[in-house]
């Protein structure tokens, strides 16, 4: 027989392996439902297991989201009693499921996008690292809304409101009016998080005021992608990496100041690309870490090379939402993606 | 190996062993220009390679077009590797090589019917 021709493709025999029907399950109930798609608990007919169905959006313009993918290939490298493992991938008519069997896994509803905005940025990812960062610390849920509203609010309680001093473009974000705040909230998250005396006993105190500071509520929403990438690139595993990992200097917004010994200041510039374009790059980085308390691993790398498209794009002012993040690509938050995947 | 290579889904289809091996190197040689052509870093060409290798060991030559095998492994093989491309970009690429390049298999199949 020759070869297939033009275009030629086998729809009529479905394979013999790892596709499955999603039909193989019987779904019970909807756990929850998230930008990324929902997941749902469902029995597998032949066996009776008990497992977590998550059904994955597609995106009609590029085909399997990237970020299934990711997650996919994320999960299938993590192996952890406390993470979901992937099981197996099933199909269905035009869409595409994906199964793991339930772990230990807690339910941090992180990653939310916040009033309507419609742009998944790395800064979102920031978001929910430091949510992570501050439940561990917390030992517990720190925004136990029930409903999004209410989620919304203790939000607010806790980082402040946000209004266009420390999120630029916020009053255009679609559903800021009907969320807006009544009256002004002062952010109180270090004092909230300061007075964990019970926070576990390897948070230190140094951690603490980073995590204070991750989850700056400008800054982890609008982190700009230079920053996410700085974070990223300490999350890998390092010398020493909780260090690293809670350091980002998250500088997007006034009076966020750190208020730690981060070395003399002047030291030769760590990020040489942005000394032109100003904007979000605080004075505060002015104290290169080169002669900080850091070995100088797993430095420099993510800024000369990595594509950093517009560098410094809260430089550029004007529409402040979404433009930090144009495209997702190369090194983005992928170990972000994996805290937010693990716990969620 | 051997086992794998004489029971292959091709071979049950009447393919040689022969063509498959020449149809393994058409298409990587394919996949490799338009990597290329994508400025794609090597990593996800061979991710493409891989891709196309694991569905000829479970679907046949006779019945799968190599080169839309091809395009989606690449397609597929650029985000897997983070760096995704355009599938119009993809497409367009895939196209112009095939037309470009004389393996286009269309020609081939009338090329063996004539034969």
């Amino acid at each position: 027989m020759a070869i297939a021709g033009a275009g030629q493709l086998n729809l009529h025999e479905s394979p013999c392996w790892g596709s499955r029907s999603v039909d193989c399950f019987e779904k019970l109930e909807q756990i929850s439902e998230g930008t990324y798609g929902q997941v749902y608990m469902a029995r597998e007919i032949k066996t009776g297991e008990i497992v977590a169905l998550k059904k994955i959006r597609m995106d009609n313009e590029r085909g399997f989201p990237i970020t299934a993918i990711r997650e996919i290939k994320i999960l299938k490298k993590l192996h952890h009693e406390n993470v979901i493992k992937l099981k197996e991938s099933v199909t269905s008519q035009g869409a595409k499921d994906e199964q793991g069997r339930p772990g230990k896994c807690c339910p941090i509803p992180i990653n939310n996008l916040l009033l309507g905005a419609t742009k998944y940025s790395p800064a979102v990812d920031m978001w929910s690292v430091g949510c992570i960062f501050a439940e561990l610390l917390h030992g517990k849920l720190i925004f136990p809304g029930k409903d999004e509203p209410e989620q919304l609010n203790k939000i607010f309680e806790l980082c402040g409101a946000p209004d266009e001093v420390n999120w630029p473009g916020v009053s255009k974000i679609p559903w800021y009016n009907n969320f807006k705040p009544t009256r002004p909230m002062k952010r109180r998250l270090r004092e909230a998080l300061g007075n964990q005396e019970k926070a576990p006993a390897t948070a230190t105190t140094r951690r603490k005021g980073q995590t204070t500071e991750i989850t700056a509520f400008t800054a982890s929403c609008r982190l700009p992608p230079i920053q996410s990438g700085q974070a990223h690139a300490q999350m890998r595993p390092g010398p020493n990496p909780p260090l690293h990992g809670s350091q980002p200097p998250v500088a997007a917004g006034p009076g966020h100041h750190h208020g730690k010994p981060r070395g003399p200041a002047g030291g030769p510039g760590r990020y040489p690309a942005n000394g032109t374009n100003g904007g979000f790059n605080h004075q505060n980085h002015g104290g290169g870490y080169s002669s900080g308390p850091y070995p100088p691993q797993g430095r420099g790398a993510p800024y000369g090379s990595s594509g950093m498209p517009g560098a410094g794009p809260r430089g550029s002012g004007g529409s402040g939402y979404g433009v930090g993040a144009p495209n997702y690509s190369q090194d983005g938050p992928t170990e972000v993606l994996v805290l937010d995947v693990a716990l969620t | 190996r051997e086992e794998i290579e004489n029971h292959s889904p091709s071979r049950k289809d009447g393919i040689e062993v022969g063509t498959e091996e020449q149809l393994r190197k058409l298409y990587c040689s394919f996949l490799q220009e338009l990597g290329m052509k994508l400025k794609v870093p090597q990593v996800a060409i061979a991710c493409a390679m891989m891709l196309c290798h694991r569905f000829y060991m479970r679907q046949s030559h006779a019945k799968n077009d190599w080169q839309t095998i091809a395009t989606v492994s690449t397609f597929l093989a650029c985000k897997i590797e983070e760096t995704p491309r355009l599938l119009q970009d993809v497409l367009l690429w895939a196209m112009k090589l095939s037309i470009t390049r004389s393996f286009c298999s269309s020609i081939r199949q009338r090329v063996m019917l004539i034969c």
